[in-house]
Formats: C-alpha cells, sequence, structure tokens
C-alpha cells in the first residue's frame, strides 16, 4: 500500500522550508531597507520648510507683508538666504534667486507668494473750488508737496476727516503720510483764503502684485 | 483500499508553507509600504498651501466694500452672492495648477466637492462676520 500511493511528504518539506525560507529572506532585506533607508531626523524637510516660512513671513528679509514679497528685494537677494553652510536653491517660479552649492538631492518646499512691484506716480489736483483730492483706492503711502502762494497760510490736512499734518503758523514742503490700506481716502486741506492751482500735488505709491511660487530646495 | 490509493493527497507540508510565506509577505508588506516616507510630508505642503492663499486673500483689498476680500465675502448673503464667482477665480489663480480646493463662508462655499479619501491642507481665517475655511488637495 505504501509504495503504491507515493510517499511525497518528504520533498514536499523540503520544497516547502526552501519557500519560507526564500520568503523569509526577502522579508528581512525588505525591511533592512526599509530602515536604513527610514529618515528618523529629516532635517532637509525641516530646514526647508522653515525657510520658506521665514521667507514668506511678514517680518522676512525679502517680504514687504505676510506672503508678500518686494520685487526689489527679490531682485537684489543675496546668497546669503540660505542657511548656515547646506546646500540650498531658492527660486521663484524657476528663475533662481539665490543659490549656495547644488541642493538637488535635497527637498523642496513651495509656498505660495505675490511679488510687489512699486512705482511712484503724482496727481497734480489742481484744487477746482473744494480744496480735497481723493487718492486712487488703497493707496497706503502718499507725499504731500505743499507750496502755498505767499500770505497764504495751509494750517491742515485731512484724512477722511482724521487730521495727518496741522501747523497753525502754516505747512509749506513735503511730508510723508501713511495712510490706511483699507480705506479710499480723500485729502482735505485747510487754508486761511482760496489756494492756487500750484499748492498742492500728492505723490503716491501704487503697488502692482503678480502671483508666483516660491521653491525653497535644501540639502543639509 | 485500492481507489484510496488513487486519491491525490495535497502535502501537509505544503499548505503549512503556504500559509508560512503569507504570514512572512504580510509582515514585509508592512515594512514595504508602513514606513514613512522622506521628505516634506503632504500634509505639511498642503497645508503651507492653503495658508498662504488665506493669507493673501486676507489681506486683498475688497472688489467693493469692506475692509478686505474675505470680509467682503463673508459679510452678507447678498455680497456673496455677488463676489462668489470672482472669490473663484481668484483662488482658481492664486493656486498652483495641481491643486483643488474649496472655500467655505458663512453664507456658502465656492470650489469643487471635498473628497474624503485623499489628504487635504485646511486654513481658517477669522473674519468680522464669521469664519472662512479653506480646503486644498492634490487633483
Amino acid at each position: 500500500m505504501t509504495e503504491s500511493r507515493g510517499q511525497a511528504n518528504l520533498p514536499a518539506l523540503a520544497v516547502a522550508l526552501l519557500l519560507v525560507g526564500a520568503s523569509v529572506g526577502v522579508a528581512v532585506a525588505l525591511a533592512g531597507g526599509a530602515f536604513a533607508t527610514a529618515d528618523t531626523d529629516p532635517r532637509d524637510a525641516r530646514l526647508a520648510s522653515s525657510l520658506a516660512e521665514r521667507l514668506v513671513a511678514a517680518d522676512g528679509p525679502l517680504a514687504v507683508r505676510a506672503n508678500v514679497l518686494s520685487g526689489a528685494e527679490v531682485a537684489s537677494a543675496s546668497d546669503d538666504l540660505c542657511p548656515g553652510e547646506t546646500d540650498c536653491r531658492i527660486r521663484l517660479d524657476g528663475e533662481t534667486i539665490a543659490a549656495r552649492g547644488d541642493p538637488s538631492r535635497g527637498e523642496t518646499m513651495r509656498r505660495i507668494v505675490l511679488v510687489a512691484d512699486t512705482e511712484w506716480r503724482t496727481i497734480d489736483p489742481g484744487l477746482p473750488g473744494e480744496d480735497a483730492v481723493t487718492l486712487p483706492r488703497r493707496t497706503a503711502n502718499a507725499t504731500v508737496h505743499l507750496d502755498p502762494p505767499a500770505g497764504t497760510r495751509v494750517t491742515t490736512v485731512r484724512a477722511n476727516d482724521r487730521v495727518v499734518l496741522h501747523d497753525p503758523d502754516g505747512l509749506d514742503g513735503r511730508y510723508d503720510l501713511s495712510l490706511s490700506r483699507y480705506d479710499t481716502v480723500t485729502l482735505a486741506v485747510d487754508a486761511n483764503r482760496d489756494l492756487g492751482a500750484e499748492t498742492l500735488s500728492v505723490d503716491y505709491r501704487v503697488e502692482t502684485t503678480t502671483k508666483a511660487i516660491l521653491r525653497v530646495t535644501v540639502d543639509a | 483500499m485500492r481507489e484510496e490509493s488513487q486519491r491525490a493527497q495535497v502535502s501537509l507540508p505544503a499548505v503549512e508553507a503556504a500559509v508560512g510565506v503569507l504570514f512572512v509577505v504580510a509582515v514585509a508588506a508592512a515594512f514595504a509600504f508602513g514606513s514613512p516616507a522622506g521628505g516634506v510630508p503632504r500634509e505639511a505642503q498642503l497645508d503651507a498651501y492653503a495658508s498662504d492663499a488665506a493669507t493673501v486673500l486676507a489681506n486683498e483689498s475688497p472688489q467693493h466694500g469692506d475692509s478686505t476680500r474675505l470680509a467682503e465675502v463673508a459679510a452678507s448673503e447678498a455680497a456673496f452672492e455677488r463676489e462668489a464667482d470672482a472669490l473663484e477665480r481668484r483662488v482658481d489663480r492664486i493656486l498652483p495648477d495641481n491643486l483643488l480646493f474649496r472655500v467655505e463662508t458663512p453664507h456658502g462655499t465656492v470650489g469643487y466637492a471635498r473628497p474624503s479619501t485623499v489628504p487635504t491642507g485646511v486654513a481658517t481665517v477669522p473674519t468680522g462676520s464669521g469664519t472662512v475655511t479653506i480646503w486644498v488637495w492634490y487633483a
């Protein structure tokens, strides 16, 4: 009976042991690989995200406000933006603004920013009658030039009824005003008689923003 | 007796081996897929995108009234109706092309339906008339 039935157990056991042994080997190799590549202290990622965070913060080296970078600062950015001795590259929409070394194996953090370019424009209102001039909306900074004719005293300049300049002896010259970014400002001028057309001119700052992606790559 | 001897018999060690291999493969799979990938975590990147978009919108001038764009859309039903399309276009412009978004205001939402199966980044902005929440996720 035993001869006719074919005893397959011994070779089967050998094959089975071989299979289990092989799969254990593969599993141990996988686990070893996982332990070897696991990064329990992701320095690159941490550095990249904190450097990106610093660059977009309101008091960052390139920033005007939170998430708004100054176009002029970006253009003149130096490679010292990279912290310490790390290899790093800071790119703004594909254009490298600061780099040190070759961080191509490092980690990248992306942030959304606006790049603000400012220019100054002048309005010369001519003061037709009411001695008031409305600036374009959301003007945050303005420089007022007052040049009253002899005998005319300009005592007060108001921005939306708030007194921003006052001198009972007469204002004359150049004054920087800091205005609210959240309001449209009307400047009104008080004087002891009608003002001539040449008395007041206002320089104001115009900001145009463009969207960009800031990419910070760090290889520590 | 003779018929019984003809019957094929699965070798017991082979069955045991199959079960054993299955266990070992399960453990190996945990190592292969379960270990955290290095680099910047996806959630951290998405949260950064969401908070950047929120900061940009929260500092932007409004289309009509109020102090900022988000305060304007959150202000009232009518303002939301008026500004929803413009807000959606603006968020779409601000975010990179590989992201989808949803913006929830006290008076309604704009953007896409939020999936429950993918990692999402979230940011909230308090405004005078309620909280505005922004979700972003990879398309």
